[in-house]
């Protein structure tokens, strides 16, 4: 088990890799760079700029580097290694590895990308913890409700329920939950800083909001799931053995049941965390997820790259978890040795 | 057991939960006289040596000041600087301080600090976005350009060049008052230029201590403006209270808090829920409230300094042919495109430098005439619009109803000339990279334009239209006899007679149609009415008032 936990977390290490790689390809393909505005900087401005950024290096390998200190008569095999790896990617990833994503261009240098991640996750984080909770909290009761209650009103309401929490846009229900309460209650849809802090109130409204789709989704998962675990022989079995209904439902359906719901809670968990630009926008949230959109269409390349690898190091992790959560919840399911 | 009471329960846990929340968040109202005013992008730099962009600036122009400022026509009067004087021809210029001018924390501010400001914009150390506007400064290119060579490429330069090039620069202070400044040519605006941002004079051993970093601290922005940075909420809230030490005495306003909302929806509503006092509109959101009684009341429209015109590649195909341009520019109906299609925050133009601004004109040239611009095609190269190229029309896709704006002026050329446009919609990014080299320019883009750095006919035409500027360059733009007028007005130290120059060159742009000139962008807000001391003028784009009316702006008036 612990070997089957360290190989999985191992595996990391080359997926951050390729992203990397992905990720510094498409964005240079991308036209422009951060210095692009619509009143054009001078050269040397821009230049200067590039130098302070080593943005005048070259993309993927430095053999002009290598060369020039060969010619220069250098042997030292660490040296000349140094020389042609002085690219643009290859100090980012050497980077990476020392967990320097390196500073934000935007800010001028003022804020490394691992500052910003460390200040900002938090707030996402924080959400999407709201949000797991509610949607798990809510949405599998009411996935069960409507499983126990088939084909009644019971069932419709939920369903109902859960297909607008699937199809109703956050923006719309974000936006709509506060003109509600700003309306009826004369609640000022702005938060203060304050609010943010710790885990301030200002985060159970996005939180739920952020929510609804995964909620709606467990739900019908549930439900799903129950319906066909209803019909199962050992239920009958613990039903005719005399077992309370809320023993047969807790601990032989449900805990059956259970298996799709992990499955989707891990990649569904690490989507939650990863924060959403228009929960954030809405609601005012000091989060990751407007930086990681925003930073595209400002070109601030280490921002991008900084914000890829780390979700793409959550997703993996968020992975990892739920696989060996399997055999917590199904004994059956044995890691293969 | 009653599944029907579990849900009911459920449900009232939910609706508790809810209540509860506007429970504990009842807004603590005080009386202090703050004013809250939205903005709507977070800055990414607020240091006056690097930042660039108007948000930032509107965040600068609180706790700094220049050695002059703009007044509420725009006129360039005495800030920092009590008086100031050019030699014969204005290649020097010596400022005189005010005496006993203090920083916000009571410490001496001398002559010496806005030298510094000056240095410290023309270092290559510092790469901020705007040294190039104090290039006119001697020795200013010089330093700024020690990190390239002369064919544009990276150099590195030694520590010796470096303190030599500091030391050429033209800046320097004769006593703790004068600030004496050369400037490579004849330069009678620079004291309108000396009201600019990058005069902001900040503390060089605050700035030492970090200079990437400083003014992520509320407490290291110690300056000279009517206001002091109380505290800084990073995405969320910059705060200021008046500064007791500003030479012209305290402002009538406590304070003033900056509070940043990137939607348009939310702001909004605060500002209904009496949240916000100065809120600014998108255009989708303009018809919405002149409907409202309340809002249309309180809803606030001005004129901006900014002028935006159809930008085409002159180099290329079809616009290569003025005759090309006159069609387009004749088939534009201005004034349906600023009161329908964009809901009232534009007005028409059919010049560059806006209403208001030095250098101004009045024209009715090329102004919507559906027959003239038939015509017009017709006796271009092309005698129609059968023989036209494919012209394709970018445009920046990012921007709210950008698409629906194209599509409108499509349809205009398509009804009116008989030309099919092939629309591009891109990102800004890629829009400005695309735009920057005339090379890849594309034939037409829908719109490009030009605000104010600072209200100088100078920064309208010389420092955009010019043969040498990287602005007509992109275009493909160039016409002598409008560089030889520039040149006089811009060294020319006669007031009235600048102006003159600069008149006839306009008159010339406007011959040329270089690109049709559409409009001059519009500012809308709501402001609550409580809110007096104001004058709104076209420099100030964030906020109205924003530069001018920081004295006097006040909630209890």
């Amino acid at each position: 088990m612990l070997e089957f936990a360290l190989r999985r977390v191992l595996w990391v290490i080359p997926v951050v890799v390729a992203v990397s790689a992905v990720t510094f390809f498409l964005m240079y393909r991308a036209p422009g760079g951060p210095w692009d505005r619509e009143k054009t900087l001078p050269p040397a401005t821009i230049k200067a700029l590039d130098a302070k950024f080593g943005l005048d290096k070259p993309l993927w390998f430095n053999p002009e580097a290598f060369s020039a200190a060969r010619d220069a008569g250098v042997l030292n095999p660490i040296t000349l290694a140094d020389e042609i790896t002085d690219s643009r990617f290859l100090n980012y990833m050497k980077g990476v590895f020392r967990f320097d994503l390196g500073p934000s261009y935007a800010s001028k240098g003022a804020e490394s990308v691992q500052e910003l991640i460390a200040r900002k996750f938090p707030v996402s984080l924080k959400l999407g913890v709201v949000a797991i909770i509610f949607s798990v909290v809510v949405g599998v009761p009411l996935g069960v409700l409507a499983a126990l209650r088939q084909n009644t009103w019971v069932d419709y309401l939920c369903l109902g329920t859960s297909t607008l929490g699937i199809s109703v846009p956050t923006f719309v229900s974000g936006l709509l939950l506060l003109l509600l309460l700003s309306r009826t209650f004369s609640f000022s849809p702005i938060r203060k800083p304050e609010e943010w802090v710790g885990f301030g109130p200002a985060y159970i409204l996005p939180g739920i909001v952020l929510g609804l789709g995964t909620m709606a989704y467990i739900a019908r998962l549930t439900r799903s799931s129950m319906l066909e675990i209803k019909r199962q022989d050992f239920v009958r079995t613990a039903r005719a053995k005399g077992l309370a209904n809320r023993s047969v439902i807790g601990s032989h359906m449900l805990r059956n049941a259970m298996i799709p719901i992990v499955t989707i809670l891990g990649p569904a968990a690490a989507d939650l965390v990863t924060g959403s630009i228009i929960i954030e926008s809405i609601f005012g949230a000091p989060g990751l997820g407007r930086e990681f959109v925003e930073s595209i269409s400002k070109r601030d390349y280490s921002v991008i790259m900084g914000t890829a690898i780390f979700y793409a190091v959550l997703v993996a992790l968020a992975n990892v978890v739920v696989d060996l959560s399997y055999g917590l919840v199904d004994p059956r399911i044995r890691v293969q040795r | 057991m009653s599944c029907r009471k579990r849900i009911l329960s459920g449900l009232v846990a939910l609706l508790a939960m809810t209540l509860l929340v506007p429970g504990l968040q009842v807004a603590a109202q005080d009386d202090a006289n703050v004013l809250r005013i939205h903005q709507i992008v977070y800055p990414d730099v607020v240091d006056p040596q690097k930042s660039s962009f108007a948000n930032e600036l509107a965040v600068l122009a609180l706790a700094y000041e220049g050695l002059t400022r703009l007044d509420d026509q725009q006129q360039t009067v005495p800030a920092a600087a009590e008086s100031w004087e050019y030699n014969e021809d204005a290649t020097q210029i010596t400022f005189t301080l005010r005496p006993d001018l203090k920083y916000s924390d009571g410490s001496p501010l001398t002559a010496e600090n806005f030298r510094y400001a000056i240095e410290r914009t023309c270092d290559p150390v510092t790469a901020g976005e705007y040294q190039s506007i104090l290039f006119g400064v001697v020795g200013c290119a010089e330093l700024a350009g020690l990190s390239v060579d002369e064919n544009g490429e990276a150099k590195e330069y030694t520590t010796e060049e470096y303190d030599a090039a500091k030391a050429a620069l033209g800046a320097r202070t004769l006593d703790e008052l004068t600030l004496q400044v050369d400037l490579v040519d004849p330069t009678p605006y620079f004291h309108t230029i000396a009201y600019t941002w990058v005069l902001y004079p900040v503390k060089p051993e605050i700035v030492a201590s970090d200079p990437d970093t400083w003014w992520q601290t509320a407490e290291n922005h110690i300056g000279n403006g009517p206001f002091k940075v109380t505290s800084i909420a990073e995405d969320q809230e910059w705060t200021f209270a008046a500064n007791d030490n500003y030479w012209q005495g305290r402002p009538l306003l406590d304070g003033i808090d900056y509070v940043y909302v990137d939607d348009a929806a939310v702001a909004l509503e605060a500002y209904r829920a009496g949240d916000l006092d100065i809120v600014s509109l998108e255009p989708p959101q303009i018809p919405e409230v002149q409907a409202d009684p309340v809002l249309a009341e309180e809803m606030l429209v001005y004129p901006l300094a900014s002028t935006y015109n159809l930008e085409m590649n002159l180099s290329i195909e079809p616009f290569s042919d003025p005759k090309v341009r006159e069609a387009f520019a004749y088939a534009f109906d201005r004034e349906t495109y600023c009161a329908e299609v964009r809901s009232g925050d534009c007005t028409p133009t059919l010049s560059w430098i806006p209403d208001g601004t030095p250098g101004a004109i009045e024209t009715d040239a090329f102004g919507f005439d559906p027959e003239a611009a038939v015509q017009a095609l017709s006796d271009s190269t092309y005698g129609g619009p059968d023989n036209l190229p494919e012209i394709s029309m970018y445009y920046n896709g990012e921007r709210s109803g950008a698409t629906e704006r194209a599509e409108w002026i499509a349809g205009q050329y398509r009804d009116i000339l008989g030309v099919e446009l092939t629309l591009q919609p891109t990102d800004g990014t890629t829009l400005i990279s695309l735009t920057k080299d005339v090379a890849s320019h594309p034939q037409l883009v829908a719109i490009g334009g030009w605000a104010q750095d600072y209200p100088d006919p100078q920064n309208w035409l010389s420092v955009f239209w010019t043969c040498d500027s990287s602005f007509a360059a992109r275009v493909g733009y160039c016409n002598e006899e409008f560089d030889r007028l520039t040149k006089l007005g811009d060294t020319t130290v006669d007031q009235d007679e600048r102006l003159g120059f600069y008149e006839q060159a306009g008159e010339i742009l406007v011959q040329d149609q270089p690109g049709p000139f559409i409009m001059n962008l519009a500012a809308n807000f709501v402001v609550k009415p409580e809110v007096t001391g104001y004058n709104p003028t076209p420099a100030e784009g964030e906020w109205p008032g924003q530069f001018s009316s920081l004295m006097t702006i006040t909630k209890n008036g």
